[in-house]
């Protein structure tokens, strides 16, 4: 695998084994009006078994798209290059469903309630012993007592958690959040990344983390990816090397402020001279 | 403590109101000796109804009987088939022509065709009874169908659920609301539906009754029947309200 010259070099290639492998990968979609849009890519990224990654680019450079992606979540057509999700392609990974979605929205059901909401990829999956118990992670992301609330009766931040809970129901092997916390406070926000980290740590799958805070992704992270305006390529690739568990005093040192920086100026790069990072000259593989 | 407190008050308003109507109309006919076979008063339209209670309560149980099938097979073939539109959109360009002449065809045009189609029976008038309620159905629950949430669909696909398991879970509950709402209107239009075809051809019904008791100068008879269909059509609105707050408690709109 050749890195491209604008890509830091990965150390961590070969792709083999990775639960995500981008290789040149994009995704170009049709407009109502019949036009094209080159929303991503090319774009290469591994991430390997039990990596948490956080994905961080302006508005509109494809963070979400190359999500929907991993996800198979696109119509078919809509994704180029070689994308594959624990060794298989993105459909045959969503099919034996190894991958776990978390939402901006929390896409609860309104006429659930929480624990069945949760319980819901059991009974879509026709699970009748799971590994983990509903119950532990409603505890976990800290919802007891809440079990038999609907929706409408939790506040914002509680249906975020639901929904987290649910995208572990059924122990992913990736798991994809795309800036699952943009719309709450910020307290609860720490308090959600502080059990997302706990959660993580517990069931290790490989994690996907597209947000717009520098701080959420540093603080999460084992590597920062900052992503190029559309059509969203790699721009930077940041290493994070605290010590886990992290706790939040950590974003008062130095060193995390320094982390945090190096982040800052790759995103102010590519924000400054969008053409910075781009093809370096070279058309996509995949147009012609 | 005030007895007369405004919660107190305007919960038995319209009831006192009604009672102010009551009299006012009674005393009205009373006093300006209106003709009985113009406008009976409250009481001799009471008394009608009670010189032959069994008849009334016949006939009225007839017409919500051919209105509660109508409504029930509306119901059915409806949800059936924007299940269908909503899934094949080229469906909905064939079919949504004709269901919309079909509404928009006034009932009491259709209705003697039906008649001369379907015999003097039952038939007819659960027909037209279906017609009338099959409409505001289909059409409310196909938007509800196709207005599932985006994202709770996209996790049903990152879930892998099956498109049965789709529909019963997610599409149609999301569609509740529409469904319930289209039969506030659908049920109560059903009895219309039912006593317009009693007006074409009946024995039996309170279109029936509407007929017999105008040629016959019957005007308190008359009134009774209306009164029958008032309250038929109440009820069917009642009973789609009560289907709404018992299905739909985690709705917005049931919020109080």
């Amino acid at each position: 695998m050749s890195a491209e010259p604008s890509i830091e070099k990965d150390r961590r290639s070969p792709a083999t084994g990775a639960a995500v492998s981008a290789e040149e990968s994009g995704c170009v979609y049709p407009t109502v009006s019949g036009a094209s849009v080159h929303a991503l890519g090319p774009f290469t990224l591994d991430v390997m078994p039990a990596e948490f990654v956080a994905i961080i680019g302006p508005s509109g450079c494809g963070k979400s798209t190359f999500l929907r992606s991993v996800a198979d979540l696109h119509g078919p057509g809509y994704t180029r290059g070689k994308l594959s999700v624990c060794g298989v392609t993105p459909e045959e990974a969503r099919r034996g469903r190894r991958v776990g979605f978390m939402f901006q929205q929390p896409a609860l059901l309104p006429w659930r309630t929480v624990i069945d909401n949760v319980r819901l990829p059991l009974q879509v999956a026709g699970v009748k012993d799971p590994p983990v118990q509903p119950e532990e992670l409603i505890e976990l992301v800290g919802l007891t007592g809440f079990e038999d609330a609907l929706p409408r009766e939790c506040s914002g931040g509680m249906r975020q958690r639901a929904a987290m809970a649910r995208s572990l129901m059924l122990t992913p092997s990736v798991l994809l959040l795309d800036e699952p916390f943009a719309s709450v406070d910020e307290i609860t926000r720490d308090r959600l990344n502080l059990a997302l980290q706990d959660i993580w740590t517990a069931t290790r799958p490989a994690v996907l983390y597209v947000t717009h805070s520098l701080t959420e992704a540093v603080f999460l992270a084992d590597r920062v990816v900052v992503m190029s305006a559309r059509p969203g390529r790699v721009a930077a690739t940041v290493d994070v090397p605290f010590e886990r568990p992290r706790s939040l005093d950590l974003r008062a040192t130095i060193d995390f402020l320094e982390v945090t920086n190096r982040v800052r100026d790759s995103v102010r790069q590519e924000a400054e001279s969008p053409e910075s990072a781009a093809t370096g000259g070279r058309l996509e593989p995949w147009e012609t | 403590m005030r007895f007369f407190t405004r919660s107190r008050f305007l919960r038995w308003l319209p009831p006192i109101f009604f009672g102010i109507v009551i009299v006012v109309w009674e005393s009205a006919v009373q006093i300006l000796d209106i003709s009985k076979f113009l406008l009976p008063a409250p009481s001799s339209i009471l008394n009608a109804f009670l010189d032959e209670p069994q008849r009334f309560l016949f006939h009225t149980w007839r017409t919500a009987y051919e209105a509660l099938l109508g409504f029930a097979i509306g119901l059915a073939l409806g949800v059936f088939l924007a299940a269908a539109i909503a899934y094949v959109r080229t469906l909905e360009r064939m079919v949504m022509p004709y269901l919309v002449i079909i509404q928009v065809t006034p009932i009491v045009a259709i209705a003697p065709v039906l008649v001369l189609w379907l015999g003097t029976g039952l038939a007819p008038k659960v027909a037209v009874a279906f017609l009338i309620s099959f409409f505001p159905i289909t059409v409310s629950t196909t938007i509800g169908l196709r207005s599932a949430d985006r994202e709770a669909l996209d996790l049903m696909k990152v879930l892998a659920a099956t498109e049965r398991f789709v529909f019963l879970r997610v599409r149609l509950p999301f569609a509740l609301p529409y469904l319930l709402s289209s039969m506030k209107i659908a049920a109560p239009a059903a009895v219309i539906g039912a006593i317009v075809a009693e007006f074409v051809s009946s024995t039996q019904g309170l279109g029936y009754v509407i007929l017999i008791s105008k040629s016959t100068l019957r005007t308190a008879d008359l009134f009774v029947a209306i009164v029958g269909s008032a309250a038929l059509g109440i009820t069917m609105f009642g009973l789609s309200i009560l289907a709404e707050s018992k299905f739909l408690r985690w709705h917005e709109s049931q919020i109080r």
